[in-house]
Formats: C-alpha cells, structure tokens, sequence
C-alpha cells in the first residue's frame, strides 16, 4: 500500500506545471471588494491570446503575456465581472476587487447567497461567530475524499469518529467526548433518530454533496438546545442559488475484502415484515408452519461486488426570483465488509479460543431533498425544508469459533436493518421597526423509523469436518421495530438597541417538543425438531432446510415500550458589541419531563411506567476581543446537559451471544460546567490559525460498561463518578497557491474516579475464603476518549488543467470502549491511523469530472484489548497481546475504493 | 423542469406520509382456548375464553368436540362435567377452515382442591390439594408455611398474561415440611405425569429463591417436572436471576448470598435442567435422591458464587452431566467465595447422556471454587472429577488453590458403553476406561509431573482395578448389570453393601475412606447448623465409608 502512496505522490508533483520564462509575468489576487475575502477559482481571461486561468487556493494567480496591451477579464460566480487593460509588462503585480453581484429586487439588495458554502465563506462565519465554532464548506467537502458526512466531519479539529463494523464513521465524538455529548441539527432543527440507543441521526445517511456546509459548535449559546456538553453539529442543506445549478454525479465502488473471499449474502425481499404475533395479534398460537424459511438461505458471490451511487441536484430561482427551489436526491449501495476475530479464553489444551467472524454488509442509502424559499418582501422570508432518507443495511455475519485448532461452533446471523427518517421544517424570519426587531420561528414535524424485522441467528456445531444443528437453540428470530413521532416548535425574538456607542441585542425564545416513540419486540427460540444431529451435507446444505420446531416465544419482553419526551425550553439572552469587544450572556432554563410505559408490566421490582423530570438552569457567557482585525481572543462559560436517551431508562434486558444488555431506570442526567479559551489568527481569509484550551466539569456523565449483578455481567448505562476534562486544541489551515494543509490536534485529558473491584489471596490464612474481592479506586479516562486526535490533510489544486487531489491522514489515539466492574479490567482501542485519499481532473469544456477516492488505504487493523496491567492477565500464558494486554478483539474493514464521474452545469 | 422536479419531490414527501386503510376483515389465522381454571368438580360448568387470530377474523364460527363426553360434555365454548372423574379434551375447529384448531383439556374430580396463585402466605394445611393455575409468589418478609402430606398441582405449559411457565417464587420464606410417612408432592398435573413422556420436557419452572428471599426448607419433599423454558417475562427473567433468556430454571434455584436454605429427605426427579442450582445462599443439602435428570448438558447439584454448602449423603442416579458441578462464577465485592464440602455421596451413571460435548462426567470443579471433595462414591459414571485450567484459578477460569479432592472411589461394572458420544469425542467404552485411560490437558494421571502448588486432585482416591473390579457388594443393585446410561430409577435399589469387608467400608490397600473429619473436612454446619423460623438444621457429620449408605 505505501507503494501507492508513493506513486500517488510522485503523480501529484509532476502535474504541476513548470512555468517558461521567456513571457512577461503577471501576478496577483482577485478578492471580494466588500468583504476583502481572497475568491478561489476565479477567472482571468485574457482576451486577445484567448487563454486565462484561475486563483489558487490562497486567491492568488499566475499569468504570462506575451502581447501588449492586453485585456484581462475577471469573473466569477455571483461577482460583476471586471475588464483590466494591460499596457505594458512594466506592471508585474495586479490586485483586483470584485463587487457581488447585487440585484435589485421591490427595492431590496439581495446579495448572491453562493458565498456561504465555499471556504471564505466558512472562515468568515467561524471568524464572525460570538461562540467557538468551526464550518467545513462544501467545496472542501466536494474535494475532499468523504462521501458522507460522517467522513468530512472527523477532519474538523477536535472530532473523532465511532466508527460502525464496516468502518464507516457512524458518530462523532467532539472533543474527546463520547457521541452522546453531542446533537445533530439539519438546518438549525433537531431531527428524531430512528436508532434504538441514539438520540441523533448517524452522520453517515447524509450524502456529502447535499450539504451546502457543515457547522460544528463547541460551545453552546443560550439560544441554542443545551443538551450539547461536546457541543453541537448543524448540517446546513443547499440553498438556492441565483443562477441555475444542476450537478449530477455517477460513481461505483468496490471493497477491497471481497478480493480474497467471497460476499454472502440473502433474499431479504423474502423477510415477513411483521412477525406472527404482529401480524394476527398478541398471544397468536404459532408453530413453525408460520415462518417462512426463504430467507434464510446464504449464497455465495464469488464475483466482486461492486456498488453503485448517483447524486442529483438542481436549484435556481422563479418568480423573478422570489422562489428558490433545491432539490437534490442521491442513492448509493455499496459492499463493504469486515472481518473480525474476537479472542477467547486459551484452553487446556493450552490454544486460544478465537472466533472468526466475517461480515459481508451491502449498503443501500436513498436520500432525498427539497427546500423552498419565498422571499415575500424584504421585511419576510420564509423557508420549507423536506427530507426523506432511507437507509438499509443487509448482513451475513458468518462467525467460525472454537479454539485454533479445534473449531466447535458456527454461527450466522442474517439481519436486514432499514431505517426512514421524514422530516419536515417550515421557517418563517421576519423584520419589523426597520429590521430593530426580528422574529423567527420553526414548526418542525420528523418522523423516523427503524425495522429489523427476522433478525436471525442460526448456531451450529462443528466437529472437524462435520457441521450439524443439534441440542437447543439452533436458531433465534427476532423482529424489532420502533418508529418516532417528534413535533416542536421554535420561537426567538431579537431586539437591537444602541446604547451610546454600544450595540445591544436582546434576544429571547422558547423551544416546545413532544417527542413519542414507540418500541415493538417479538423474539422466537427455535430447537432441532429432531433429538439427533442433523448433519450438514447429509440432512440439509442450506440453514433454510434444517428442520426446527418453536420452542419459545418472548411475548411480553420490556422491549415493547412507549417512550415520551416533552421539552419546554425558553432563554433569554444579550449581546453587547463594543469596537472590539463582544459579549453574550444568556439563561436559558429547560424543562425535561422523559418516560417510559412499558406494554406488558413484569413483575420483581420492574416499574411498568416510569419518568424523571427535571429543570436545568444553564447560564452562559461568551466573549470576544478583536486584538487586531486579523486576529481574535475569545473566552466562553456554558452549562449543559445530556440526557439518558429514550431507551437507556426503560429497564430492557436484551440478550447477545456474549453479554446481557440492560437498561437502567435510575440512570441519572449528566450537568457540565464548560470553560473555552480561544486564539485565532486569520491572515487571509481562507486561512487560520486557532489555538484553544478547554476544560469540562463533568457531573454524572453516562458511560457503559460491565455491572456485575450477581453471577451474571450485564452491559448498561451507568453514572460511574464525576469526570474532570482539560484539553488543548489546535487548527492551521494555510494555502500556498496550489497548495493547501489543513492540520489540526486536539489534545484530552480527561480524569474519572471509580470504584472497582479486585480479586486478591484473603490475607487472613485461617479464614473460610481463601479469595476475596475487596473494593479499589480506578482513576482513569472517560468512556470514548481519546487523548491525542489529529488529522492532517494535503490539498492539490490545480485549476488551469482542472486538477484536485486531497491525502488525508488521522491519528486517534487509544480509548476506553469497555469499563469493566473490575479494576485495571477495562478494555481499550488502539490507536489507529487512517489514511484516505482522492483525486479528480475535471473536463470544463464537457462540464464533466473524474474522480477517484479511497477509504482506509492502510487497511488499518482496529485492535481492543485489555488493559495491560490486568491483576489476572500475569498468569495468561499463550493469549495473544497488543501493547502487552490481552486482545479481545481485531477488526480488518479493507480499504473502499470509488471511481466516478461528476457533472456540472 | 425545475419546478417539475420540485413537485416531484413533494409528492414523494406527501406519499410516504399516507397511511393504509386497515379496517377490513381478514381471513382468520388462529385460534386459542383458555381458562385459568381447568379442574372442575362433577356436574359442574365452565366457560372457556376463546380468542381469534386476527381479532377481526371475517367467520369465528367454530364446532365443538369432546374427547370423552361421559367425563365433560361441550357446547359452543361452555364445558360441563359429566359424572366420570378423568380428563378431556376439547376442540374447537374453525368452520371455513377446518385446519384452525385449538384444544383445552379439563379435568374433573371430586377431591377438594384449593386455587391458589399471586402472593401467598400463611400456612397450606396437613394434606390439602393445591393447585396453582398461575405465577405464585411469597412476597418479602412473608413465611408460608407447607404442612405434610399436602400436594401441589403446578399447570403446566405458558399460562396466564405472562405466557411464562409457572415458577414459585420466593421473596420472603417458604417452609415445605413434610415427613417420612406424609412427604409432600410438588407436580403437574395426573395426565402429565408421565415419565417416559415428560421427564425432560421441563413443565414447569420450579422454586425460585430471589436475590432477596429469607429462608427455604424442603424436608420430605418430591418435586418433580421441572426445568421449563424461561422467557423475558418469566419472574426469575424479570426480576434478573437467570443468567440469560432462554436458559431453563431448576426444582431449587437461588440467588441470595445471605438466604438460608435446606434440603433434605427429599426426592428431585424427572427434570430436564440442573435439579438444583445455587447462585446464592448457606445450605445444606443431604439425605436427598436426584435421579433422572438433564436432557443435554445438565448437573444434578451446580453451585456458583456466594454459596456455602455442606453436601452430605445425597443419591445421584442418571444425571445427564455431573452429579456436582462446584464453582465461583460470579464472585464479586458483595457475592463471596464459594466454599463447599462436599462428603459422603453415591453418584451413579452420570455423564454418560450429555450430547453437547464432552464436560465432566460425574464432578466438575473450576471458576474459583473451593471445594473440599471426599469420601464419595463414583459408581459407573463416565469421567472421574475434573478441574480444568487448574493452573489459573479464577472466576472465570479455573479451581481456586485451597480445593482438595481425594478419599472417592471411582468403581466400575463391566457394563459397556453403547450409546451414541457427543459429536467429535471419543467412545469411552466403559467407567474403567473413563476413570483410568480416558486422558485430556484437566487430568494428571502422572502425580510426578502434578506441579505442587496444585490443589490435590484424587491423589488418595481408590481407582477400580478394571470393569468390574472391586465390586462393592451392594444389597441390590446390579453392578454389572444395570446399563450405562440407564436414568430411570428403580425404587427398590438398595446401595448399602453387605459386609464390612466391601471396599465401601475397608478401601483397598492404602486407599481407603477418610477417617479423621477437622479443618476443612469439617462440614460448615454440622455444629453450628443453620437456624430457620426457630428450628436449627445440623448437616450429618461424614463417615469414614465411600458413598451415602454403608453397611446394610
């Protein structure tokens, strides 16, 4: 693979073009007259010898002329273009100024709104903004090598991504922070999570190329929702531009697994999307008769498989502009796959006991989008956003265990996962007393919705060569589905007033929500339906064709539940902008009332209805001081919370092949005290240079981890002390022409007590036990953190011969993603480093690019694995180690390779 | 084009939001009966609940039928008993199709008969008949009380709004006190009472000592037809004392460090998991009969964490896997060590029926427990007592250090083995050869190499000398004859030997019983016994014998 990189590199450097000496040289750069933001891609065109090119990435160019005088045309997007006249090559320098194109419209300037999505754009909102945030734009996303969001997003500083079994990142964690500390907003507005344990939308259902830019706010302000301790992302979707755009784009990708083993794969379209007790209702007297089996035959594709995607977008304005239209649509499937092996226990026979699993995993993302915009006047603007995404996910995960040398066991589960989310936004902003008094509002209706139905898992026995289905529980099913209904209001009213040479803002809102979901859990045991082995090759080739019988069916499982949230949220909030001082104080006061009524009240000490309320206080206070116009200090104070999401108090049991799952009803909300302290230098506007510190004051934060209760470990959500978080970031963001670099770093210290277990010889020889468990404070770091994080990417760009090429590296040191009861048990992943890369050429004349990305080109393995200085890992001898501890797991996802063709008019 | 994509999208929008009409009837896909109460008294009527699946099935017309009509007669879902005391089963078929067919059996008798489900206390007098048609519970700090010759009736089968198998739960303290020539009977109902049938369907859940439960006695108690299926709505499921879903419950099973349980006297049989199993509590357990027990990879006595027992002078014939399966699984800060001593038992025929793999056959010791194993009898089972990952005690490993197993006799009959092994293991052709040849990683058969901070694993045991050889001279029971693997049990087996000169009592060679019983071969409660509502039960002090019974 370095081999490539190699080759990769060299490829890069000998396209740049080397410049001839003999002609007169003209340089310069283009920016926006107002602003004074450098343009990136603006052309110059000289006239007579019908030839020109276009600014780098610092907004600068190149230019030789052999005649004189010469007539040189900028344009671009959006800008009045300009005629320079040239007389003579004494003139080496030229520094131009392009005015927006400005419209008239009743009266109204309206400023082309195309500025926003491009870098500029992102460093201006980062540089204007009152509170800590960064933007990636979506010409950076464009020309990054992220097809989704969820892969642009961890090149933003501080981010890391959790990533799902197939290695894409799913969730971000900001700050160290694990991704329950963070909320997902599209357009300003929180939208319902069709995942069972998620608040938030996973990042990676949103195709990169219907964003228009990416916000990710590291401290909250009063008017934002407050349960945001790492902070918040706000995916902004395109708007619609003055001219008429249309892009499309076509691409196929392959991983690079499927070269060395076979995809396997099932019919889901065969799946009953509802089981028999959802179908004919509760307490139904099913048997076998009942299920179909079609779905659970496995094939085989030995050819490679290969995935296709398709985006589509186009915007423009009617009605003399008033109505803006976006819609975009895309769809991808692609094949990825994952091979994992989880490490057992070493025998005594003196081999390790490892189960192989292999996944095959065939992705089918279809996204769709349409925002409106009607401006009614200059005073009043209105905005209806709608989204429907559709997401599935089919897997064969084919597990082979035993020891090395002794397989004993097969397992193969067969999921078909499909989740929705409709969301729907309408947006009204209005201006009254000459724009002194401004409202907004929201009514926002999501619904999202999350089925898996016959989610089966077949367990065989292997001896040798021989594969047979025999004894209990040769297969389970489970069909599960929970669908969420979330309406909510957003209000806000601003008021600016000047108080002598001080400009305040007052402002204040309140936020409604009523969110319900709704959860159904049906689950069947099967057993042989005969008392021998029924053998493989003899009694059945196919899993369809072992003979089962029902033996139990989970009717009343806790699983079937309604949950409820009802937000009341209302700030008040004040901004004072002094010449070079900027101050916010806000209050915002939220109320939480969340709960659950489980469907079938079990008995024992189960609360059938439960519910915790609660008002959070969260003050907030931010400040900025412009040291010199380049360059800023700012200093911010939040309190947040998080809640326990909607399924973690529900007291749920839910099986695994190794470990019970269950909820927690006293799961307690976490509070947070956040400090930022933050330098930015911007020397051009495209550019910065940031250096932050933070630290966090964590109160109850929810961790997962092992509780023992009794003889059993079961998973759960749990307040396991109070933490202490101290962090230093870091973000330089420099262009030389056609080159670029982006690097940022975080850094996270992070401190949690708990008390923990350890196993010891009684130091008391006389007494009946001979080992005892005494109680042991572990200090160690929070769940899902990573103290060292960093990402560095290379840009290319060259514009006069259309080429683009990005190499991404990031580095995520260890963290924690298992805490164990026990002390010095819990179990780490190891630090990784990824390596991504792509690379376009772009044909202006046929308006077509070429591009090729690849994902994870080092192939990266993902290690877990026991603490190194485990008390009971001394007398391991024969397991395998990483870093001295124990391995529990490794995960090989391969590398995903896309080729495509984009078009754009 | 645009605007034409726009609305498009639109429509998209507005489609996915509609919703289908659901109103219509539909074709009917089931059907079931059920009442809670399914004995009744001659003459007498009962009505039954019929439910149609779906609830909006187009024809819920159904014909009636009786299996005997001169026990119950039925008309359009109203049963009334006839003079005849017996069973009936009743069946309604749907008319538009005959396939849909559900039946309900009724039993009519005259005895008297006291119903009994939900939270019970006080006391179920001297031979009453109790029948429990639904979860039971002992609520905490609550004591009742079952006086001899009572007999209770548990339906079996998924029953009432939980559709779990009854169990009889225990939060507070239960105390089954029969006696020798009045014990008490725990069962299913008469027409399931079948041996051949059901002795390993596992028909109903068993007693279930919570985590917080006071007290349990069992004293001249039969409990039989146990070990159903658990689901998540299963009381030992909900209130989290199984390990998993799924896993099926035991007659005795228990989950609190600190409750107090005894069992003696009493007869577990005909149970399809593990006939006792101790999560948590101080107990003693002696004097009882465990016999046919376990349908794949099931123990007759398995102990975890947070036990201390005293097992004395038990009878384990035709257990699946072990007769004693001891560990600490699940040790933690507030679950201790468990400790047992474990003396003076006769283990007959075990091992041989386990299908899964090959997992002990007659004693299983590992995960941490301290186990102090002698003087026992191991009578044609099919491995001798293994210890595996000795070499890493832990709870999820290995034997703790302290344990010590030796004085057993591992004796053999000449029978051989003909039964079917557990895929992928070798045929073990007699207990001779699974006592003394059969060799894997968890036993030293060679002492010299026996690494010396090892626990002493039957280093003083007696070995049979062959198949067949020493024979201990049992008053009846067929040495050589009585087949591997048989699992029912013949009552008029008598396991005391004839003479003082059976190896029972006189050992061979240098191998013989223990005789000298302090420190830890000292049971736990043989001085200090454990108290229960006033009344302290002693363990048995042990014998200088192998096995439970002696000399005739």
């Amino acid at each position: 693979m370095k081999r490539y990189f190699t080759l990769f590199f060299i490829f890069i450097f000998s396209t740049n073009v080397v410049f001839s000496a003999t002609f007169s040289t003209i340089k310069g750069t283009v920016k926006d007259a107002q602003t004074k933001e450098e343009l990136i891609g603006a052309s110059i065109w000289i006239k007579e010898q019908k030839t020109g090119t276009v600014t780098g990435l610092d907004g600068s160019f190149h230019l030789q002329l052999n005649q004189f005088p010469v007539t040189l045309v900028y344009s671009y997007i959006g800008y009045v273009s300009q005629e320079i006249i040239i007389e003579n090559s004494k003139q080496t320098t030229l520094n131009i100024l392009l005015m927006p194109n400005a419209q008239q419209l009743e009266g109204v300037v309206i400023r082309a709104e195309s500025v926003r999505n491009t870098d500029i754009g992102a460093r201006t909102i980062e540089r204007n903004a009152l509170n800590v945030m960064n933007v990636v734009s979506a010409r950076s996303i464009e020309i990054s090598p992220d097809m989704t969001v969820a892969n642009v997003i961890q090149r933003m500083s501080g981010v890391v991504m959790e990533r799902d079994n197939s290695g894409d990142g799913q969730y971000a964690l900001l700050r160290g922070m694990d991704k329950r500390f963070n909320y997902t907003l599209v357009n300003g507005v929180k939208i319902p999570s069709p995942d069972n344990k998620n608040r938030f939308v996973p990042l990676d259902i949103f195709p990169s190329e219907l964003l228009d830019r990416l916000e990710v706010t590291k401290a909250l302000t009063a008017d934002m929702e407050g349960d945001g301790i790492g902070g918040a992302i706000n995916m902004v979707m395109k708007d619609a531009p003055s001219d008429l755009q249309v892009t499309a784009n076509l691409s196929t990708s392959v991983n690079s697994q499927f070269f060395s083993r076979d995809f396997q794969t099932f019919n889901h379209s065969a799946i009953d999307r509802q089981s028999p007790d959802g179908k004919y209702g509760l307490g139904f007297p099913s048997d076998m008769s009942h299920f179909t089996t079609k779905n659970l035959r496995v094939t085989e594709k030995s050819s490679l498989p290969m995935g296709i995607a398709g985006g589509f977008s186009a915007g423009g304005r009617v009605f003399k502009d008033k109505l803006g239209i976006v819609v975009a649509s895309s769809y991808s499937n692609a094949y990825r796959g994952n091979t994992s092996d989880v490490y057992g226990i070493v025998g005594s026979s003196g081999s390790q006991h490892i189960t192989n699993r292999f996944f095959s995993t065939e992705q089918t993302r279809l996204g769709t989008h349409a925002k409106f915009d009607l401006r009614l006047n200059k005073n009043h603007k209105l905005m209806w956003y709608n989204a429907y995404m559709d997401f599935q996910n089919k897997q064969v995960r084919d597990a082979i265990g035993g020891s090395t040398q002794v397989r004993t066991s097969q397992t193969v589960r067969m999921r078909w996962n499909h989740q929705s989310i409709l969301t729907s936004t309408l947006k009204g902003d209005h201006h009254f007393l000459n724009n002194k008094l401004c409202f907004n509002w929201s009514l926002a209706y999501g619904r999202a919705f999350n089925e898996t139905p016959d989610n089966t898992t077949i367990r065989l026995n292997v001896m040798g060569d021989e594969v047979s289905a025999y004894a209990t529980g040769v297969a389970t099913r489970r069909w599960e589905e929970n669908s969420d209904n979330d309406k909510a209001v957003y209000a806000n009213l601003i008021y600016f007033t000047r108080i002598g040479a001080v400009n305040v803002e007052w402002s204040t809102g309140v936020v409604l929500r009523d969110k319900q979901r709704e959860s159904l859990f049906y689950e069947y045991k099967f057993r042989p339906a005969s008392s021998t082995p029924q053998l493989k090759g003899e009694d059945w080739n196919h899993f369809d064709e072992i003979k089962m019988d029902l033996e139990t069916i989970s009717l009343l499982d806790p699983l079937n539940y309604d949950a409820s949230e009802k937000i009341n949220a209302s700030y008040i909030q004040s901004k004072i902008t002094l010449s070079k001082l900027q101050m916010i104080a806000g209050l915002r006061m939220e109320h939480t009332r969340q709960g659950y009524d489980l469907r079938f009240p079990l008995g024992g000490d189960t609360k059938p209805i439960g519910f915790q309320e609660y008002y959070s206080w969260l003050p907030s206070f931010h400040t900025r001081y412009e040291l010199d116009r380049n360059t800023n200090l700012r200093f911010s104070y939040v309190k947040a919370i998080n809640r326990p999401s909607f399924f973690e108090i529900v007291p749920y049991m839910k099986e695994f092949e190794d470990y019970r799952e269950v909820g927690n009803p006293e799961l307690r909300h976490t509070v947070a005290d956040n400090f930022d302290l933050r330098y930015e230098y911007f020397p051009r506007s495209s550019e910065q240079i940031m250096v932050g510190v933070f630290y966090k004051y964590i109160k109850d934060p929810i961790e997962y981890g092992m509780a023992e209760t009794g003889r059993g470990a079961n998973y759960m959500p749990d307040n396991l002390g109070n933490a202490n978080n101290l962090g230093i970031e870091m973000d330089v963001t420099r262009y030389f022409r056609k080159f670029g670099v982006k690097a940022n770093y975080t850094f996270t210290h992070s401190r949690i007590v708990q008390p923990k277990w350890l196993e010891i010889d009684n130091p008391n020889p006389y007494a009946e036990h001979s080992r005892i468990i005494i109680g042991k404070n572990q200090y160690r770091q929070l769940f899902g953190q990573a103290a060292h994080v960093a990402n560095i990417s290379l840009l290319y760009r060259d514009m006069e011969n259309g080429w683009n090429g990005q190499i991404a590296f990031s580095y995520t040191s260890k963290r924690l993603v298992d805490i164990s009861r026990w002390y010095n048990e819990d179990i780490w992943q190891d630090g990784f480093i990824r390596l991504d890369a792509s690379i376009e050429k772009t044909f202006p004349k046929i308006r077509l690019t070429v591009f090729a990305k690849a994902s994870n080109l080092l192939n990266t393995p993902m290690y877990l694995y026991l603490d190194p200085n485990n008390p009971k890992d001394e007398r391991f001898d024969n397991y395998a180690r990483r870093k001295g501890g124990r391995i529990e797991r490794i995960e090989h996802y391969g590398v995903n390779i896309l080729i495509g063709l984009k078009y754009k008019l | 084009m645009k605007k034409l994509l726009a609305m498009a999208a639109l429509c998209a929008v507005v489609i996915t939001g509609c919703k289908k009409d659901k109103d219509n009837l539909e074709d009917l896909a089931g059907l079931k009966l059920s009442n809670p109460k399914n004995m009744i008294k001659p003459a007498e009527t009962l009505s039954l609940n019929v439910e149609f699946f779906p609830s909006n099935a187009r024809d819920k017309s159904l014909t009636w039928l009786t299996s005997d009509a001169s026990v119950a007669t039925v008309t359009d879902g109203k049963i009334t008993a006839g003079s005849k005391e017996g069973f009936a089963v009743v069946t309604a078929t749907s008319v538009s199709n005959p396939t849909i067919s559900a039946t309900f059996t009724v039993a009519v008798s005259s005895t008297d008969m006291v119903i009994m489900s939900g939270n019970v206390e006080g006391t179920w007098a001297k031979g009453t008949t109790v029948l429990i048609n639904d979860q039971i519970k002992v609520p905490a700090g609550k004591k009742l009380f079952v006086e001899e010759g009572v007999t209770i009736i548990v339906q079996n089968g998924p029953v009432g709004a939980s559709q779990a198998h009854i169990e009889f739960f225990v939060d507070g303290s239960l105390y089954l006190q029969g006696t020798k020539e009045n014990p008490i009977l725990v069962t299913v109902p008469a027409p399931m009472r079948d041996p051949a049938a059901n002795k390993y369907v596992g028909l109903w859940g068993g007693f279930v000592g919570s985590q917080i439960f006071e007290e349990m006695l069992f004293n001249y108690v039969t409990i039989e037809y146990t070990g159903a299926v658990t689901v998540a709505a299963s009381q030992s499921a909900a209130a989290g004392i199984i390990e998993k879903v799924g896993n099926r419950t035991s007659a005795i099973l228990t989950d609190n460090p600190k409750g107090k349980v005894v069992v003696m006297h009493s007869t577990i049989r005909y149970a399809e998991s593990d006939a006792i199993y101790f999560m948590g509590c101080e107990a003693i357990v002696a004097h009882n009969i465990i016999h046919t027990v376990g349908a794949t990879d099931n123990d007759g006595i398995n102990t975890k964490a947070g036990v201390k027992i005293d097992i004395a002078y038990n009878l384990m014939f035709g257990v699946n896997s072990n007769g004693l399966k001891l560990n600490s699984k699940g040790q933690s800060i507030d679950r201790y060590q468990s400790i047992k001593c474990v003396y003076n038992n006769t283990i007959v025929n075990s091992g041989w029926r386990r299908t899964k793999n090959l997992k002990g056959g007659s004693i299983f010791i590992q995960q941490n427990a301290s186990a102090y194993v002698f003087n026992n009898l191991l009578l044609n089972c099919k491995l001798v007592t293994k210890t595996p990952e000795l070499d890493n005690p832990s709870p999820d490993a290995g034997a703790c250090h302290s344990t010590f197993v030796g004085y057993n006799f591992y004796a053999s009959g000449s029978q051989t083995w003909t039964g079917a092994n557990p895929p992928g293991t070798p045929n073990i052709p007699t207990a001779f050869f699974g006592y003394t040849q059969y060799t894997d990683d968890d036993i030293w058969h060679d002492w010299s190499n026996y690494p010396a901070a090892f626990p002493k694993i039957d280093q003083t045991s007696l070995f049979a000398a062959s198949a067949g050889a020493p024979d201990p001279n049992f008053v009846n029971f067929g040495f050589n004859t009585v087949p591997l693997g048989e699992d029912m049990f013949d009552p008029t087996w008598d396991f005391r030997v004839n003479s003082a000169s059976s190896p029972i009592i006189a050992g061979v060679g240098d191998k013989k019983p223990r005789t000298q019983f302090t420190e830890r071969f000292a049971p736990y409660f043989a001085v200090n016994g454990l108290r229960m509502n006033g009344v302290e039960y002693k363990s048995p002090l042990p014998k200088a014998q192998y096995g439970a019974h002696g000399v005739r």
